[in-house]
Formats: C-alpha cells, structure tokens, sequence
C-alpha cells in the first residue's frame, strides 16, 4: 500500500504574535484625543463626532485628527509613535 | 510577505496552491513572479483582497515564447480554453483565499466581486512590427518574460466594427474610459487596455505608436465635474480622492501615459477591443512588474 500524504493550501500559523495590551488607568489629567481618519468620505466627521462625544466622560482639552492618504493602507511605524507620544487616547476604524 | 497580515507566503503553500489550481510545472516560475509582485509593497495587496471594490488578480504575462509555457493570446484570449492561462490565475487567487485569508467568509469584503476573481489572466500577443511588446516599453529586455499584476475591475468589450480609421477607434476607446460609474473615472486610476486584431491593425498601419495613442488617451479621458455629476456621481474632496478640478476645469481619469497599459491579444474578428480599468486610483494600489525567472527544474 502506498502512503497518501495529505497537504494543506491554508496558512499555519508558526509564531503566535505576543502583544501586550496598554496599560488602562483613569485619566483625571487634560486629555488629548488622537481620530485616525481613513479618508473615506465622512469618516473624519463621524469620528471627530465620536470623540466629541467622550468629552461628556472625560477632561478632553485636544482633539487631533491626523488623516491618511489612502483607507488602504497602515499608518506608518513614524506616524505611530508621533500619534502615541501626543495622545492619551486614539480612535480608529475601517469601513466605508 | 504581506505585512499588514503579518502573513508569508512560503514557496511550500505556493506550491501547493499551484498544483491544487491545475499547474504544471513549468507555470510555477510564473506563479512566483505573480506572487513576487503581488507582495510588493506599491500593490496593495492587503486592500486589493480586502476591499468592498471586489478586485481580481489580473495577471499580464509579456514574453518571447508564451506558446511554448502553453498561453493563449490569440482566439478567446480572455476566454476559456487553455490551461497555462486558466490556472496560473487561479493559483494567484487560492493563495490570496488559503494563504492571506481572502475568503468571503472571512477577511474578503467585496460587496459584488466578479468573476474574474477566480482567475483573470491576459498573455500578450506578439504586437505589430513597429510596436514593442509590454515588457519592452517597461524597461525590460525583449528576451525577458515578465508579469504584470493589476488589481482589476471585470473586462468591457468595446466594440467598433464599422469605423475604419484610427481617429474614430481611439475615440471608441476613450469613451470607454470614461463611463462615469467606473470608480476610477476622473480620480487617476490605472487601466490596461487590450487591442484586438482589427483595431491595432488599423492603429499602428496608420502610424499610430502605442506612446502616441497613450498620450491622446490620457487627454481626451479628461472629464469634467458636470460630466460626473449629470450621472449622479458626487465629487469627493477627501485626502485620498481629492476631485478638484485642475486648471482646464477638468478631472484626470489617468495621470500619465505609463498609466494605461497597451497590449494586444485576440484573433481577427469583426472589431473587437476590451478595456480593464483598476480597481482603485493609485493612492491605493499601483501595477507591478515583475520578471519570470525560469531555471531548468521548471521544465
């Protein structure tokens, strides 16, 4: 009898990402709240609306909305860390 | 590797993939050039599969011998019939569902899609003598054989068999860029138009160069707002599609000549052409070329 071995087409994952999540605390401190904006048509609105919103919850003082070039694609790792260094708090989506 | 996945591609799943879409051999050089292309960053691919546009793979193969690896670019060059082309996209399209998780029950998010999404594929016929193929008017040498991957929209069939001059079939072919549901119309996308036998003959017998037409194209597909509007199309003034007209008060629906990508394919017929715009303008998702590199073990 021959041996049949089976393949498989799909992805397996070999390294399982470890990410730790940011450390939750109260913010009692003036807020900055950064909107990542996809530049699709009104999302800038919608979440600067949501963010307007947490100021009924929290001290916010700023709200920044940084915009991408393209809804495709990902901040890049500059962006990121200029985001995080001036925020307390960042919303995003993805969506049409 | 497709970062935004955070998912590699190994040549083991590429190749199983390639066998399970009907591959011989001697198309996985074609397969790995694809995919070489695909993972290039200037793509997109983490939004070309992802996107509610419904993208396919479109694979553009140029080459000296296409015959030989067994494409058709001749009779029904977009139709079915002839495995090399069926099946080098289809492999494209199972690693992109298997490997990168472009399922429709998972992270594949087109509303319609088309068929094309199970396998789009176009091989170059050989042009007329004073044309140069694909693959030479990138920069790549008339020996090499290369692949070009699109994030497509499904084919449009332009037809004009009655007008026998050049003048009336470029303008056959510049209405059919500027259908103003096309998402891409006056945004700046790429397309690849592919000129059917009657239609290129008369072209390039009336001392059309392909650089020449690419240019006339890119100027009569200049549309303006009113022309959008009046098909119920709503300007954008986004940061990723800002549609502020330029100073002639219109809208380009290709910035560039290298924009529009010439080829031909398909047999004499009655006066047949096909238009494949991109998905997307090119803030999102640029054609890459890639080369295929064949070695001996391929055979």
């Amino acid at each position: 009898m021959g041996e049949i071995t089976v393949l498989n087409p799909e992805y397996e994952e070999v390294d399982h990402l470890h990410v730790s999540m940011a450390t939750r605390r109260n913010l009692n401190e003036p807020v900055t709240i950064a909107v990542i904006d996809n530049s699709k048509p009104h999302a800038k609105e919608l979440l600067t609306h949501i963010a307007e919103g947490l100021r009924d919850y929290l001290p916010v003082e700023e709200i920044i909305v940084h915009s991408k070039s393209s809804a495709g694609k990902p901040i890049d790792a500059d962006e990121a860390e200029m985001l995080a260094a001036r925020a307390h708090l960042i919303i995003s989506g993805l969506g049409d | 590797m497709v970062p935004e996945r955070s998912r590699t591609i190994t040549a083991e799943k590429a190749a199983i993939n390639a066998v399970m879409a009907g591959c011989e051999p001697k198309h996985f050089p074609v397969v790995i050039a694809a995919i070489d292309a695909m993972c290039d960053p200037a793509f997109g691919c983490n939004t070309v599969i992802t996107s509610t546009g419904g993208a396919a793979l479109c694979v553009v193969v140029s080459g000296p011998d296409l015959e030989s690896l067994g494409f058709n670019s001749n009779r029904n060059a977009l139709g079915s019939g002839y495995r090399a082309n069926a099946t080098v996209g289809r492999a494209l399209r199972l690693i992109a569902m298997n490997v990168l998780g472009a399922r429709s029950d998972y992270l594949d998010g087109s509303s319609l899609g088309h068929p094309g999404k199970y396998t789009m594929l176009v091989a170059e016929e050989p042009p007329p003598e004073s044309w140069d193929p694909l693959r030479v008017e990138l920069g790549f040498r008339e020996t090499e054989t290369t692949v070009t991957l699109l994030a497509a929209e499904g084919p449009h069939q332009i037809s004009n068999q009655l007008n026998g001059t050049a003048e009336g079939i470029l303008l056959s072919l510049a209405s059919a860029m500027t259908n103003p549901t096309t998402y891409g119309v006056g945004k700046g996308h790429q397309v690849l138009l592919v000129l059917g036998y009657e239609h290129r003959r008369i072209l390039a017998e009336s001392g059309w160069s392909k650089q020449a037409i690419q240019k006339y194209l890119v100027e009569a597909s200049r549309v303006t707002p009113l022309y959008l509007e009046s098909a119920g199309i709503v300007m954008e003034h986004t940061t990723q599609n800002d549609m502020t007209p330029d100073a002639d008060g219109k809208l380009a629906t290709v910035q560039s000549p290298d924009d529009i990508f010439l080829i031909t394919a398909g047999s004499p017929g009655a006066g047949w052409s096909a238009y494949i715009p991109t998905w997307a303008p090119t803030v999102h998702s640029e054609a890459v070329t890639k080369v295929v590199q064949f070695n001996e073990s391929s055979d």
